[in-house]
């Protein structure tokens, strides 16, 4: 098992490698210039070739990979071009703020939608099912942004309840948890649903219900467990989505987490930070899934990796 | 599901339906810490090296100039208590005020002064460098006098020397790092600690040199989304935000908590037409005055007005805004559609053409874009709207003459300064053809340029204003854009807010600020 | 993300499962009736599929439908109300919303559609090749997945309309991009169980050729799960394409797709609250049908949930 992970966690490396090089190609094509848009528009053509020359933007594009890489490998991922800022540092203070959404998304939406989606398995084509899914799926068809709005005007304009931006208190975090939940709501509902229809028809479980075991153990202790490999896959996959994707969040609810960093970035062609960001979203979902792939073990210990 | 759809149409019926802004009485802050919600982030906190216009409105709270602008558009002494120019317009001589100290205890003297001009000699790379590269010397006459010297005479000098921000000779060696981070100039506020892209909190300057503000600290928090912005008003997040989009205005008026200030801007909107464009055919449609002149009598700045910015715009009477110096009145162009078309067929374009207009991606410049699109198609002129985000378009409109893609441009343009010649030259002077500046519509009138250059060594006030009423109604008349206006500046505060002062478009000064509580 | 236990399950799940295929494939049309017959029970599902069929049609004959030209403007007009000359009030220009609205469902439909079934059939054949060929290919297929996957649907969007510029066409190749990959690792892994199953083995043993015994044998035994994924997608490219929108990296302004036209409203919601109201209805109706019928297909279709 050891041996496994070891070697998928090398194979990570080379895979980093190419995201590297595809990332860097990418934004650097991306048309815009960081130097004229940094100068503004009262700049003189001397004033912007003074800041290409002192962020190097006027080396050939190779050579500013290659100092973009040996950089890397001495953990300095650059400095933005924008604010001067290590690019480390402006992404570890930036981070904390996505990382607070995702525990707020992360905190109901999963054990909801699981709920959801075992109930409506085990009540199979009665009502329950078609309301639970219609439930689900309601939540996976409005456009975050136009929930997260209509929530700021009904709940903080209108009622006064609920704050519209920051995180500053409990009461801060239900809308954008609402927002970024949502979604991961309905896609685990469905999925634990079908993956638990699934193990429903295996041997095993016909088996133990043969065996006369009582039902809720049978779904509980069978079905459910088994079915958990596949939810705990599309687990992962939600969970990478969410640490870049709270971007719609991170707008309506004025969180300066690291979406609206990299929008603010890419405004500003500010290619270390786009880079160092795109690095860090590859490299965690890369790691989760890795996680996941671990997890697998964990919850069936008959699963052997080779 | 017809259930569903019924249900959620009584929910959006009583969501319409439910009642606005509470009735208040005198209305109290909660606290003594102001809020202001702005659009978008500084770029930089260092004074000399930030941009755009949310840096200097943050900036500006941290440190001060020499002189400055007041609400009427008057230069008036803030660190200098006085000044002075020679009779040939060449030496410039300031008293500075004493005793002033800068954030990190260093004493504000004219040797500061001379470092801060050294400072943009030495880094090119410093916006500063474009308020000094006029100046031929900076010498320290007494510990609290200053002559600034410039290598020929130049009318926009004092405009220019509003812009340049005094900062500590030692932080300025510490250099952008340390000024990202610490405030070290003599204003009111000091810097306590920011997020690059959240929020920037200041706390009052207990050591400041006059009668400063009253509130304990200021924190400017960046919120992108209008609506949000809006909402964090209404509900006391935020004490004052910066912009009000027009169209929500009707929305905060009537809440007796809000004041909602109007300005007239200084941002002039216009459509470039690239003069040597060449349609398909070969033919060179806005090379003919009568085709430039004819959208122009096609296009209803009025509705422009209404339509794009709900009415707070002011329809344009000369190429750049009122508030800048030396604007000039000249005859608008009366939308007038027969005449349009009777000029379109003189020059025999009786059957329109196709062209496309560059524009950048923002719900508000895709609206008036959009909105010119309409009005030209009247006289069978096909738009097709290119939008793209602004940074993009920079790279396309600073393509040079032979390899332009640029046929029209939706775009603004505003002076920091308040200066004619910043208002004109970079845009409209014929050396100021892509990528040198932004004249993209390639129009170069000999005499127009020849009364730029002049009136920009001229001292005497009247015969600059001679200059730059002739050249505003030369362009005025040659039509190288589609005058479209200038919007106002709008900001709203909550009514508790006091002691806000204003520099001409509405640009918000934090000196005196305070809040009842 | 490599599945490796799952798809070792699936491996041995399909033997069993294309042995049962075999009978039935030989009366096709008692296959047919039944599934019918199932799907039928599923009344959301039956719900979703009436109203996909009411937008198509409304996508072919719509603009014979509305009752203002949806491009013209009316400046007496501005933001009224719904009343009976503008059933669904008017916008920002005076242009009749109802009318916009029918206008745009081709416009809308045609881009998320034509963007997944091209997206599907590149990832598909992609899929294909990998799973059947292994070896160089499906490295190189999977490798390249695995760099596209690393990046969340919306930031891969949001960087391919930057490389390329915002419009319509440009939000076509970015939902069209980041389908690509979730196709074609349900395809190699649908097709290496397909592949494994007896009579697949027999056809190759008979020199079935490459192509006959890819298309012929092998496609066909995949196509269930790409039905199920596809109209999944439809809903997602729906989303993507608003989201986009409200980044300001989305369609034309001029153009009546419903997510620039909601995203465009949301400044007048306020003021006019019919203009968030009514396109935001329309987009969350059609995502939600599209869900709907996924989830119904995927229940009758989906061998494993029986």
């Amino acid at each position: 098992m050891n041996r496994y992970f070891i070697r998928r966690l090398l194979a990570t490396i080379p895979l980093m490698f190419v995201i590297s090089i595809f990332v860097f190609m990418f934004i650097h094509l991306i048309p815009g210039d960081p130097a004229k848009t940094l100068a503004g528009v009262e700049a003189s053509v001397e004033e912007v070739e003074a800041i290409r020359e002192e962020f190097g933007l006027n080396k050939p594009i190779l050579v500013q990979y290659v100092d973009y890489m040996k950089n890397l490998f001495h953990g300095d991922m650059g400095r933005s071009l924008k604010s001067n800022l290590p690019v480390t540092e402006m992404i570890a203070s930036r981070m904390h703020f996505t990382l607070r959404l995702v525990v707020a998304g992360m905190i109901w939406a999963p054990f909801l939608g699981i709920f959801i989606g075992v109930l409506c398995a085990i009540f199979r084509g009665k009502g329950f099912d078609h309301f639970g899914m219609l439930f689900a799926i309601t939540g996976l068809s409005a456009p975050g942004f136009w929930l997260g709005l209509m929530g700021i005007e009904i709940f903080s304009v209108r009622l006064g309840l609920l704050p519209t931006a920051g995180l500053e208190n409990w009461r801060g975090y239900i809308l954008p948890s609402l927002v970024m939940g949502t979604g991961i709501m309905a896609v685990l509902a469905r999925y634990s649903r079908s993956s638990m229809l699934e193990t429903l028809r295996e041997d095993y479980v016909r088996t133990a219900r043969a065996k006369g075991q009582k039902e809720f153990w049978v779904m509980f202790s069978h079905a459910f467990r088994n079915s958990l490999i596949q939810i705990i896959t599309i687990l992962g996959l939600q969970i990478g989505g969410l640490l870049s994707g709270s971007v719609i969040t991170e707008t309506i609810f004025s969180i300066p987490g690291l979406g609206r960093l990299l929008v603010d970035s890419i405004a500003y062609r500010d290619y270390p930070v786009i880079q160092g960001l795109l690095m860090i979203f590859a490299l965690q979902y890369v790691l989760i899934n890795l996680i996941v792939d671990m997890l697998y073990g964990v919850i069936n210990p008959k699963i052997r990796y080779d | 599901m017809k259930k569903l759809v019924s249900l959620m149409l009584t929910g959006a019926l009583a969501f319409s339906l439910s009642t606005g802004a509470l009735a208040a009485e005198e209305v109290k802050s909660p606290d003594n810490d102001l809020v202001v919600a702005l659009q978008a982030d500084a770029t930089h906190l260092d004074p000399h090296v930030s941009s755009n216009g949310y840096s200097n409105t943050i900036t500006n709270a941290m440190y001060e100039t020499l002189l400055t602008f007041n609400e009427k558009s008057e230069v008036v002494p803030l660190l200098a208590k006085e000044w002075s120019v020679s009779e040939d317009g060449l030496s410039y001589t300031f008293v500075l005020n004493e005793g002033i100290k800068f954030h990190d205890g260093e004493p504000f003297n004219a040797d500061a002064v001379v470092a801060v001009y050294q400072r943009g000699l030495d880094d090119d790379s410093l916006t500063l460098k474009r308020s000094i590269n006029n100046w031929e010397s900076v010498t320290a006459d007494s510990e609290y006098q200053v002559t600034i010297k410039l290598k020929e005479a130049n009318n926009t000098f004092v405009n220019k020397i509003t812009q340049v921000r005094m900062v500590s000779p030692k932080a300025m060696e510490q250099g952008k790092d340390y000024l990202a981070k610490n405030s070290a100039g003599t204003g009111p506020f000091k810097l306590s600690d920011r997020v690059d892209g959240g929020y920037t909190k200041l706390v009052r300057n207990d050591d400041y040199w006059q009668e400063g503000p009253g509130v304990d600290t200021l924190t400017f928090t960046v919120v992108p989304e209008d609506g949000s912005r809006i909402a964090m008003l209404q509900t006391g997040e935020a004490d004052i935000i910066d912009p009000v989009p027009a169209i929500d205005v009707a929305r905060i008026e009537d809440d007796p908590t809000i004041v909602v200030e109007n300005f007239p801007g200084i941002t002039y909107r216009y459509v470039t037409l690239n003069t040597q464009m060449e349609l398909p055919d070969g033919r060179k449609p806005f090379a003919d005055k009568r085709v430039r002149q004819a959208l122009n009598y096609a296009f209803d700045s009025k509705a422009y007005a209404q339509v794009v910015f709900n009415g707070y715009a002011v329809e344009p009477t000369s190429i750049f805004s009122q508030n800048i110096m030396y604007y000039a009145p000249q005859t608008p162009y009366t939308p007038d559609l027969d005449k349009a078309k009777e000029l379109m067929k003189e020059a025999g374009f009786e059957d329109g053409f196709d062209v496309q207009i560059i524009v950048d991606n923002t719900t508000i410049e895709m609206k008036g874009a959009e909105f010119v699109k309409q009005q030209l198609s009247q006289i069978n002129v096909n738009v097709e709207l290119l939008a793209n985000e602004s940074t993009a378009n920079a790279e396309l409109t600073s393509a040079p003459l032979e390899d332009t893609t640029v046929q029209m441009w939706y775009v603004n343009w505003g002076s920091g300064s308040y200066e004619a010649d910043g208002s004109m030259r970079n845009i409209l002077h014929g050396d100021k053809f892509p990528p040198n500046g932004y004249n993209t519509a390639f129009w170069n009138n000999e005499e127009f340029n020849n009364l730029l250059d002049d009136a920009l060594k001229m001292t005497d006030t009247e015969e600059i204003a001679e200059a730059y009423a002739k050249a505003q109604a030369i362009a005025w008349e040659e039509c190288p854009w589609i005058f479209l206006g200038n919007n106002n500046t709008l900001t709203a505060h909550k009514s508790y807010v006091t002691g806000m002062q204003y520099k001409p478009a509405g640009e918000l000064v934090f000196r005196t600020i305070s809040m009842n509580h | 993300m490599s599945n490796t236990t799952n798809e070792k399950e699936r491996n041995e799940f399909s033997f069993e499962e294309n042995f049962i295929d075999e009978n039935i494939i030989a009366d096709k049309s008692s296959k047919t009736k039944e599934f019918i017959k199932k799907f039928m029970k599923r009344k959301t599902a039956v719900a979703g599929f009436v109203v996909i069929v009411f937008l198509v049609i409304i996508a072919l004959f719509g603009q014979y439908l509305a009752p203002y030209d949806p491009d013209a403007y009316d400046y007496a007009n501005m933001l009224a109300a719904p009343s009976s000359a503008h059933l669904f009030g008017t916008d920002h220009y005076g242009r009749d919303i109802l009318s916009r609205l029918l206008a745009g469902t081709r416009l809308t439909l045609g881009v998320s559609l034509s963007s997944v079934i091209v997206g599907a059939a590149l990832g598909t054949v992609l899929g294909l090749l990998a799973g059947y060929y292994g070896g160089i290919i499906e490295s190189l297929v999977m490798r390249a997945s695995d760099v596209l996957f690393s990046f969340p649907d919306i930031l891969l969007a949001i960087a391919i309309v930057a490389l390329l510029g915002p419009g319509i066409i440009n939000v076509f190749i970015a939902v069209m991009v980041f389908t690509v990959p979730s196709f074609a690792r349900i395809m190699r892994s649908a097709t290496l169980a397909v592949k494994g199953s007896l009579y697949v083995e027999v056809a190759q043993s008979l020199g079935c050729k490459d192509r006959r015994l890819l298309f012929v044998h092998i496609f066909p035994g995949t196509i269930q799960s790409l039905i199920v994924n596809f109209t999944m997608r439809i809903g997602s490219a729906i989303m993507a394409a608003s989201s986009l929108s409200f980044l300001g990296f989305g369609a034309n302004v001029t153009d009546p797709e419903w997510g620039a036209m909601l995203s465009q409203s949301r400044s007048y919601l306020n003021v006019a609250p019919h203009m968030v109201y009514f396109p935001g209805l329309v987009i969350f109706v059609t995502v939600l049908a599209f869900n709907l019928f996924g989830d119904g297909l995927r229940d009758t279709l989906d061998p494993k949930i029986k």
